[in-house]
């Protein structure tokens, strides 16, 4: 009983950030954007929302700092993607090693040098019902959790709605099957896009934020070590479909909580499960027929 | 599309002027970065004035920093030029990380076995390096396979594989050929080579090894085989233009698979270079993004095989600046792999400078003039650099 409490809850707080991360790539998925930045935009939300934090005393100013600054970055992509002629790939890869290198020399430089990481007294705070405490499984998936937690559900729920359900999610989905169909009757792609990118932003700032703040509260060099990437996979495991996508983000959470809780005397090694992410992705991808094409004008 | 570029014609254009290109994108890329990297060392707050002086001084002022600059570039050609051959065919493989570690582990594997111990040097390092290309060469093929048989976009297959990659050598070296001794505060790593199988240094006590004349050997082969071989045309056409390939009766899909193989056995390479010149044997974690990062020396110098040596120097010798301002100054290093990162951003970045124009001269429609890719008009030609047809919008950025 324990084990399973155990694996809920660290299973939430490991899928929590990449659930975040894979609903921002999601929105670029459907618009036909491959974004693997979110690595990048995790990192720099994690590391801003820690920062902020310290300087400006409050934590939930923290994760907004946080969340902009990740904004900011993945905007800059856009602008680049979009307008600029560049590569998503390789500007993805590119703003992986950007951010980094950014966070680790700011994080080594300066004042904070000599240390490789950043604590803080306190992160975001946790939700407890004390009449939980009795009931195992709903303790594991509600008690000791943040707000942020919670919010990505509520947010799962609303990007699957935008997506599906609103004429903005419409436009999305319509600039991702054909640039030129969806010109031709008036959707304007550039903006659309850039709101994709945006949000794949925002979303992914807000899972570095968590990352950051939710559990462990400090940053420390290259704290994502791929969980962007992990949802990246998600994104493509999932087809880009909402459902598919929240689901694969949090088998890969939970499958990196049982392989920690595996660590502990069992005859898997965890490397096993840490590829299953990517490896599925593979699969699914060849399962799936490769739905988005090849992206040739 | 096709008449407007009659690819034969292209590519004798591309012929001439692509050493010019090459070299003037990387004078202006170099002043844009430089900017940004000054505001982000400000940030962090220290003097660009100094951070850049100790970048020099650790990379080439004096010969044991040119030395270990040399070492660190030489990975990134077989990496950089790993990406470019995979390119002129038209192949996009971003998972040169991933055979990279498994060319290093397979070199390590073969360097320290017993069964090998003893062997003549030649020989040994012979084995070694084939251990080396054909494990990159595999960990290259699903990609390429699957794109052919099921059309599943390599780029996404390889960049997986990569991080596959990088579990399966963490376990390999863990769980499996882990050896005995583990010093306190160093990573996991296999049994050192053994002696006949060390990498023969050019200078003594350096991690200067002879793969560094094999790098820039494999670029000159590569050069001669894509200008002057008839399979090198062949190929590059079809990377180029595969419709014009076809109509002409020279596509076919094993050029592609040769170019994936050849460009992971290159990666694989790499890694026989890392491991011979800087570990002596697999470690984990593997802390180097060379296959990375070889992807942006060859962007650099937009794919050109024959100048990927030099983009590598740049980038080794950045690297080792960073080390050595770390070591000289006590500054933080990683202000090198944030400007390795910064100046590829801009290079990446396919037409701005008439982009800026265009918001110089403020028309409405600068906005959507550049969209959708296909609307690129020649004019963009000179920055899209050569051997790539604009219309295609993957291959049309260097």
């Amino acid at each position: 009983m324990s084990v399973l409490n155990q694996l809920i809850a660290s299973g939430l707080t490991l899928g929590t950030p990449i659930v975040l991360a894979a609903l921002g790539g999601m929105f670029s998925y459907n618009a036909g954007v491959f974004n693997i930045a979110l690595e990048a935009f995790m990192l720099v939300g994690a590391y801003f929302s820690v920062t902020m934090t310290q300087t400006l005393g409050s934590v939930w100013l923290g994760v907004l700092a946080g969340v902009l600054a990740a904004g900011i970055l993945a905007s800059i992509m856009g602008v680049a993607v979009l307008s600029w002629g560049a590569d998503e790939v390789i500007l993805g890869i590119a703003l992986n090693l950007f951010a980094l290198g950014l966070t680790s020399y700011l994080l080594t430089s300066g004042s904070n040098s000599g240390r490789g990481f950043i604590q803080l007294s306190q992160g975001l705070p946790q939700v407890t019902l004390t009449g939980l405490q009795h009931v195992a499984i709903l303790s594991g998936l509600i008690n000791g959790h943040d707000p942020v937690v919670f919010a990505s559900w509520l947010l799962a729920g609303l990007a699957a709605w935008v997506i599906y359900r609103t004429r903005f999610g419409l436009r999305i989905r319509a600039s991702g099957e054909s640039d030129l169909a969806a010109r031709a009757v008036g959707v304007a792609v550039w903006r659309t896009k850039m709101w994709t990118f945006v949000l794949s932003g925002l979303l992914s700032g807000l899972g570095g934020a968590e990352l950051a703040l939710g559990s462990v509260h400090l940053f420390s060099q290259d704290i994502t070590a791929g969980a962007g990437i992990i949802a990246f996979a998600a994104v493509v495991f999932g087809g880009g479909r909402p459902g598919r996508v929240i689901a694969g983000a949090l088998l890969f959470g939970f499958a990196e909580a049982g392989a920690g809780v595996a660590q502990i005397g069992s005859t898997v090694a965890p490397d096993f499960v840490l590829m299953a992410p990517y490896a599925a992705a593979i699969v699914a991808l060849v399962a799936l027929g490769d739905r988005r094409r090849r992206r040739q004008a | 599309m096709i008449s407007a570029r009659f690819p034969a014609a292209r590519l004798s254009w591309a012929r001439r002027s692509r050493l010019a290109a090459g070299a003037g994108r990387f004078v202006g890329v170099a002043l844009a970065s430089a900017v940004v990297g000054s505001v982000i060392v400000l940030l962090g707050g220290g003097g660009p004035a100094g951070v850049f002086d100790g970048l020099i001084q650790g990379s080439v002022g004096n010969s044991p920093a040119l030395v270990s600059s040399l070492s660190q570039a030489t990975p990134l050609v077989f990496a950089g030029l790993s990406f470019a051959v995979a390119f002129r065919a038209g192949v996009f493989n971003a998972g040169g990380q991933g055979q990279f570690l498994m060319g290093a582990f397979a070199t390590a594997i073969v360097g320290f076995e017993p069964v090998f111990a003893g062997l003549p040097l030649p020989v040994h390092l012979l084995l070694v390096l084939m251990a080396g290309a054909i494990a990159g060469a595999l960990w290259a093929a699903p990609a390429i396979l699957l794109r052919i048989w099921r059309g599943t976009d390599e780029i996404l297959t390889s960049l997986m594989l990569s991080y596959v990659a990088a579990n399966l050598n963490d376990w390999l070296v863990l769980d499996e050929f882990r050896a005995k001794t583990i010093q306190a505060g160093t990573n996991a790593q296999t049994a050192v080579l053994s002696p006949s199988a060390s990498f023969p240094t050019l200078v003594p006590g350096s991690s200067l090894t002879f793969m560094a004349i094999v790098a820039v050997a494999a670029c000159v082969v590569a050069t001669a085989y894509f200008r002057y071989s008839t399979a090198g045309f062949e190929t590059r056409l079809v990377g180029a233009n595969p419709r014009f390939a076809v109509a002409s009766g020279v596509f076919s899909t094993r050029k592609m698979i040769t170019a994936m193989l050849a460009s992971g056995a290159i990666a694989g390479l790499g890694g026989s270079a890392v491991v011979g010149g800087f570990f002596h044997a697999d470690i984990t974690p593997f802390n180097t993004n060379v296959g990375f990062n070889g992807i942006l020396a060859s962007l650099l110098v937009g794919n050109v095989p024959l100048l990927i040596p030099l983009s590598s120097v740049f980038f080794g010798a950045l690297q080792q600046g960073g080390l050595g301002l770390q070591i000289l100054s006590g500054q933080s290093q990683y202000i090198a792999d944030t400007l390795t990162a910064v100046i590829i951003i801009f290079v990446a970045l396919r037409h701005w400078p008439q982009r800026l124009q265009a918001l110089s001269s403020r028309s409405g429609a600068s906005r959507t003039a550049h969209w959708p890719p296909a609307a690129q008009t020649s004019a963009a030609r000179p920055l899209t650099g050569a051997g790539t047809d604009p219309s295609r919008t993957r291959e049309a950025h260097t």
